[in-house]
């Protein structure tokens, strides 16, 4: 298949595995696994950041519209592919200019696969609630949200990407 | 220039980066709820095939609830029927004036029943998107209900599907009154637990029982005087600036909504055109 083709048959998949069963999971009331930083994690580096923030944007847009919470997830994601390249950078010890790879178990090492998806997906839940609960109306219901959730995505993030492994 | 030109090309990425956040910002804050497009919620074609889509096989999972909800509520229903059959019989017997029974019907149109095909209760403003739209009888500021008690108002409308704001949006404030008492407050959900909302601008001097039904005021045009919307869950009155407040049970099951009817719009229309005409007498 194309290459290309695959990328889009893929991002959909996720957007609808984020929208249609992801969204409606609240462990406790106030766990929600983000699948959807599957995406943003990744991102070959190398990729120009422009290119990948619009992109970003046009996949946070598509699960606003879902969700009813017009710009909540946008910004969020828009946020997480900016911050990615950064991060990545900065806990990578490989040159980013010389050959570009997709950050996983194998490339990065466990430890430092680990504490690069703990960050980027802590940057993606920070911002996601701080712009749902503009108001701070509960100010330690929305720091629970926001640790609980990046805790539940990060596994749910290892476990999708132990099962690709095994089977490549 | 030459040098400015530079600094911009090599910061291209966070200028695309600010451009993408202010595009966000005004999404997030432009957010007129009486305003915005249709297109841009779940009411919009294509998301609302997918989440009926996804209703079909969802809708399934609390069948088993509902059902025996369901059969309590026909239960009561037979009940009052019998009740009623015998007062009418009553009535038809006491003063045998057959002109009584034509009189007994309907008052308004019959509800819309409708299935809720997307549902939250985790975020801070909660809506609910349900299958029927404007074709169907439904317009804006309409109330929601299901079996227990009332779930929400209608906001946005398309041809096949409308989106409520939830009774867990604190947008929404319902005039209520504790039942067989005139104390009128308002409902607010206060952004915590899915299954309690607070009954506020109560008086002062009034008092409740735990466990006292909560109902609808009838002074909005959205909802019918009587719905149950909750029961009192603590007695205690909590002091608020200048006003005091009670927590209450929400009657209705906002974790497992799957039919709902759509009430009222066009009575509140009736009344409002009722008070004008009073207004003009």
């Amino acid at each position: 298949m194309n290459k290309a083709v695959r990328h889009i048959v893929k991002v959909i998949f996720v957007v609808l595995l984020q929208v249609l069963m992801c969204n409606r999971i609240a462990l406790w009331g106030v766990a929600t696994p983000f699948f959807v930083v599957y995406l943003f994690s990744k991102i070959p580096t190398g990729t120009k950041t422009q290119l990948s923030i619009i992109t970003a944007f046009f996949i946070g847009l598509i699960i606003d519209v879902f969700t009813g919470t017009l710009g909540v997830y946008a910004l969020a994601s828009v946020t997480a592919a900016f911050l990615q390249g950064p991060l990545l950078s900065l806990i990578s010890y490989r040159d980013r200019e010389k050959e570009s790879f997709v950050p996983s178990f194998e490339s990065l090492g466990r430890q430092r696969y680990i504490l690069y998806l703990v960050l980027l997906t802590f940057v993606f839940c920070l911002v996601l609630f701080c712009a749902e609960s503009f108001t701070f109306f509960s100010f330690w219901l929305t720091a629970v949200r926001i640790v609980s959730s990046t805790l539940l995505t990060v596994v749910v993030l290892l476990i999708v990407d132990l099962l690709i492994e095994k089977k490549s | 220039m030459r040098r400015l030109v530079r600094f911009f090309i090599h910061h291209s990425s966070a200028f695309v980066y600010l451009c993408c956040v202010v595009v966000c910002l005004i999404l997030l804050f432009g957010f007129n709820p009486y305003q915005q497009s249709v297109y841009f919620t779940s009411a919009n074609r294509v998301a609302g095939t997918f989440y009926s889509l996804s209703g079909t096989v969802t809708g399934y999972f609390g069948l088993r609830k509902e059902n025996s909800e369901l059969m309590a509520q026909n239960g009561k229903l037979q009940d009052e029927l019998t009740s009623l059959r015998h007062f009418i019989a009553l009535h038809m017997a006491e003063d045998s004036l057959s002109s009584l029974y034509p009189t007994i019907s309907f008052v308004g149109k019959s509800p819309i029943v409708a299935r809720v095909i997307n549902n939250s209760v985790t975020r801070q403003n909660n809506t609910i998107t349900i299958n029927k739209g404007y074709s169907d009888g439904v317009t804006s500021q309409m109330g929601l209900v299901d079996q227990n008690g009332i779930v929400g108002v209608i906001s946005k409308v398309s041809s096949g599907y409308a989106v409520a704001l939830s009774l867990l949006n604190p947008q929404l404030r319902i005039s209520c009154k504790v039942k067989n008492t005139q104390y009128i407050g308002s409902l607010v959900w206060n952004g915590k637990s899915p299954r309690y909302a607070e009954l506020e601008e109560l008086p002062e001097y009034m008092t409740v029982n735990v466990g006292d039904t909560i109902i609808t005021s009838g002074y909005s045009a959205t909802f019918p005087e009587g719905l149950v919307v909750g029961y009192v869950e603590n007695s205690q009155k909590q002091k608020r600036d200048n006003f005091y407040a009670l927590t209450v049970r929400l009657a209705a099951d906002f974790m497992a909504l799957n039919h709902v009817m759509v009430v009222g719009g066009d009575t509140g229309q009736a009344k409002i055109e009722k008070e004008e005409a009073r207004y003009y007498e």
